[in-house]
């Protein structure tokens, strides 16, 4: 007993030592990047960054709730708008960090062809969106849809799931021959296992804005900012470039 | 392989998660201890209302549950408000947090084992040790506690095995930091959201065989501990 309660003193001192470090909220699209970008940061100005992957959503919940967060890097631009309004974020440090590509994707080489005219062939048997209430990438999937009229043609083949995360697992599982997911998903290497896609024009569905916000909590944390301008710097934007989203 | 096994966010979300689960286990034990006795004798209507609340964590999704005691923890919260007025930090985000929701969603998991061994018990034994003039409490120390010891066993398998597992409520509460909050079902969470499927698999499949041996050693115990009728 006495052996657990050093150890759970230790845990506790240690937590306060973490108190300088940098916290991010980060949506769970920018798991890649956010891997490499924070380990630059570090490199170059000495400070740990910690960041709490999440959906958009819960992330916000945990925001309201008073959750320990400097940075949010939201997978909209609505949720940090909210976030200003309630006073938890600086209205001033909002921009967008990143803005995604929406890809149909299927694991079959010969399905999907570099026109999206697969879509009108109605030759698959169903097609996996993230829900367009929940998630951005399901919302911009639905209108590019309803821009081409299928809206309702395909209603009935349509597999909803709660993020995109899901859509990339079921069609690269090949559960489902196809489906819209994130640039960011599309397996890189050029072999053939990233089997055939679709880059979806951006003209067909709103712009898929993903944007940073300084919180109230990180607004005396001096690297907080810093971390943001390091966001806009050129090389990283190359890495984020890189890593499927344009900007 | 090794290094990143090694890594610090590696070792402290394994070491996060061990907190979690034997100090979860520690405290369920003994506060369900006088709850799992006093719903063991007899029935009446306050007993089934008090065990149906006790069942309702498995209710919930784990999520959900976990987003009603952030919202009840946070600054708008009515246990929120109440840790504020006694000058105490907040509990979401911080490992009091994780171990208070840790309770509530294994809650029936140590009550119901410790129940039925009470229940099995009877009035018998009871009987005898008061005819001797042993006090309650003797009694209870010396011939209730052996006597359910596999029920306690049973009781903190399912709650240490249930706590490792436990996800929606640690991803909600805590928020998935590292270092602070972040334990080993969380973080393959983040392996997978990363598509970095090989350390979700390596550290599921760790935590798959380090659950077995742990069963595997409880269920010889247990064994061992099977009482001899009096």
């Amino acid at each position: 007993m006495l052996k657990f309660l050093i150890f759970l003193t230790l845990a506790v001192s240690s937590n306060i030592m973490l108190a300088q470090d940098l916290t991010l909220a980060v949506s769970s699209n920018f798991a890649k990047p956010i891997q490499s970008i924070s380990f630059k940061f570090t490199q170059e100005t000495g400070v740990k960054v910690n960041y709490s992957l999440g959906a958009t959503g819960a992330l916000y919940a945990q925001i309201k709730s008073g959750a320990p967060y400097d940075v949010f890097l939201s997978a909209d631009a609505s949720t940090p708008r909210k976030l200003i309004t309630e006073g938890l974020g600086i209205a001033s440090s909002n921009f967008t960090y990143a803005r995604g590509q929406l890809i149909l994707w299927s694991k079959d080489p010969t399905l999907v062809d570099n026109k999206g005219l697969v879509l009108q062939s109605g030759r698959f048997k169903s097609i996996a969106l993230a829900n367009p209430k929940l998630a951005p990438y399901g919302q911009a999937a639905q209108e590019t849809l309803e821009h081409l009229g299928l809206g309702q043609a395909l209603k009935s083949k349509m597999i909803l799931t709660d993020n995109i995360t899901q859509v990339f697992q079921y069609v690269s599982s090949q559960n489902i021959p196809l489906g819209f997911i994130a640039g960011s998903q599309l397996p890189k290497d050029e072999s053939g296992s990233a089997g055939s896609f679709w880059r979806v024009p951006s003209s067909l569905h709103a712009p898929i804005e993903q944007d940073a916000l300084l919180l109230t909590k990180g607004a005396q944390h001096a690297t907080a900012l810093q971390f943001l301008h390091f966001l806009k710097r050129q090389d990283i934007k190359v890495l984020i470039r890189s890593s499927g989203y344009d900007i | 392989m090794l290094e990143f096994f090694l890594e610090d966010s590696t070792l402290s979300a394994v070491g996060l998660s061990l907190q979690l689960a034997s100090a979860t286990t520690l405290v369920l034990l003994v506060f369900a201890t006088p709850l799992a006795w006093w719903l063991s004798k007899g029935a009446s209507w306050l007993r089934s209302c008090v065990s149906s609340v006790v069942a309702m964590p498995m209710v919930l999704p784990p999520s959900v549950l976990g987003f009603y005691l952030l919202v009840s923890f946070g600054p708008q919260g009515p246990i929120g408000h109440l840790t504020q007025l006694l000058g105490l930090q907040g509990l979401n985000f911080t490992f009091s947090g994780l171990l208070i929701g840790s309770l509530i969603y294994s809650l029936p998991f140590a009550v119901q084992p410790l129940q039925n061994a009470f229940e099995a018990i009877g009035t018998r034994p009871l009987e005898v040790a008061a005819t001797l003039r042993a006090s309650p409490l003797d009694t209870f120390l010396h011939v209730v506690l052996p006597l359910s010891k596999p029920g306690y066993l049973t009781a903190g398998v399912l709650v240490f095995a249930h706590t490792v597992g436990e996800f929606g409520v640690v991803l909600m509460l805590g928020g998935n930091i590292p270092g602070k909050t972040q334990v080993l079902s969380t973080k393959i969470y983040g392996h997978v959201e990363a598509m970095e499927y090989a350390q979700a698999h390596w550290l599921a499949a760790m935590m798959l065989v380090f659950s077995f041996f742990c069963l595997l050693a409880l269920a010889g115990l247990r064994k061992q501990a099977r009482p001899t009728r009096v």
